[in-house]
């Protein structure tokens, strides 16, 4: 088993299943995070293996950026799509499971930001950017042992060297 | 002690000749920038925008070693308790978003560099800092 690290898409999703199934004294069953559009099969169940095991093992983590939240918060309506409120999500980061790691945008980064290049080239054989901002969720990622990024982005699934780690 | 903001361009200065601003230099004084700022540093190395006289790494590695292990230039980041606090504006009738960053008028990292700069109850740094920060590159908030 691995951390995994959520980048924004991915984060959101999660967190509007962990709303609609929380329940009032705040307990999450691994169970309840199911596959939809954004959280295919094997980010589901790496991210139930570490809620069912964090009890015994607590070893490993569900993870995001600070940076992530920061992205869910810049376009909040249309991304929560009001199905979790700002009271819920400033809750969820002042106090999150004891199996979530809201990970620190520090100079931390700075060695695996560089490690990450500038651009891809795709299927298609065109030279696309690699975004900062999707760099951030990678970086992250690498800044930790044996840690997967489970993203959304087409680019970075291309990137040569980093396949083994992006589910 | 004299603090002040260290803009973008004097970081990437510093990452290209190693060399901190005059005024830094004076025992008296120090400077602080955001987290994004040395971030994006990388950005530009990484597109040939940045030039350093070695390889970024072992100018970063110098940059930890001297000004920043020094505190002549403190890096505010942003972690879960600085994002909690600056983010939202917690308010008897509820909580709310704080609009300015909360928008797509900024560009990511300006967000980044607002929250990890703004004054709070528990930022050592005075307001003036946020002050010199928006006056370089703030956008009006109305």
């Amino acid at each position: 088993m691995q951390d995994i690290v959520l980048d924004t898409n991915i984060l959101s999703e999660f967190l509007v299943q962990y709303f609609l199934h929380r329940q009032r004294n705040g307990h999450f069953t691994a169970d309840q995070v199911k596959i939809t559009d954004f959280l295919n099969h094997r980010v589901v169940m790496g991210i139930r293996g570490i809620i069912k095991s964090y009890d015994y093992m607590r070893s490993h983590l569900v993870v995001a950026s600070t940076f992530a939240f920061l992205e869910i918060a810049r376009k909040f309506e249309s991304v929560s799509g009001n199905r979790y409120s700002i009271e819920q999500f400033s809750g969820f980061i002042d106090q999150p499971p004891e199996w979530f790691l809201v990970a620190p945008l520090d100079t931390s980064l700075f060695l695996d930001l560089l490690r990450i290049p500038p651009y891809v080239t795709t299927a298609g054989g065109k030279l696309k950017n690699i975004e900062w901002a999707d760099a951030i969720h990678l970086a992250t990622a690498l800044s930790r042992d044996d840690c997967l990024l489970a993203t959304t982005d087409s680019r970075l699934k291309q990137l040569t060297g980093f396949q083994n780690i992006i589910i | 002690m004299e603090i002040r903001f260290v803009s973008y361009s004097e970081l990437k200065i510093y990452f290209e000749k190693e060399m901190l601003e005059k005024d830094l230099e004076e025992k008296s004084k120090m400077g602080i920038c955001s987290v994004a700022d040395l971030l994006f540093i990388t950005e530009d190395y990484k597109k040939g925008k940045l030039r350093p006289r070695a390889t970024l790494e072992s100018t970063f590695e110098k940059f930890q070693e001297g000004p920043e292990e020094s505190g002549k230039i403190f890096i505010a980041g942003l972690d879960r308790e600085r994002l909690s606090e600056a983010m939202f504006e917690k308010l008897v009738e509820g909580v709310e978003l704080w609009e300015t960053v909360a928008s797509s008028k900024l560009p990511p990292q300006d967000s980044i560099t607002y929250l990890a700069l703004k004054v709070t109850p528990n930022t050592w740094w005075p307001e003036e800092i946020f002050d010199e920060m928006y006056n370089e590159f703030g956008l009006d908030e109305e």
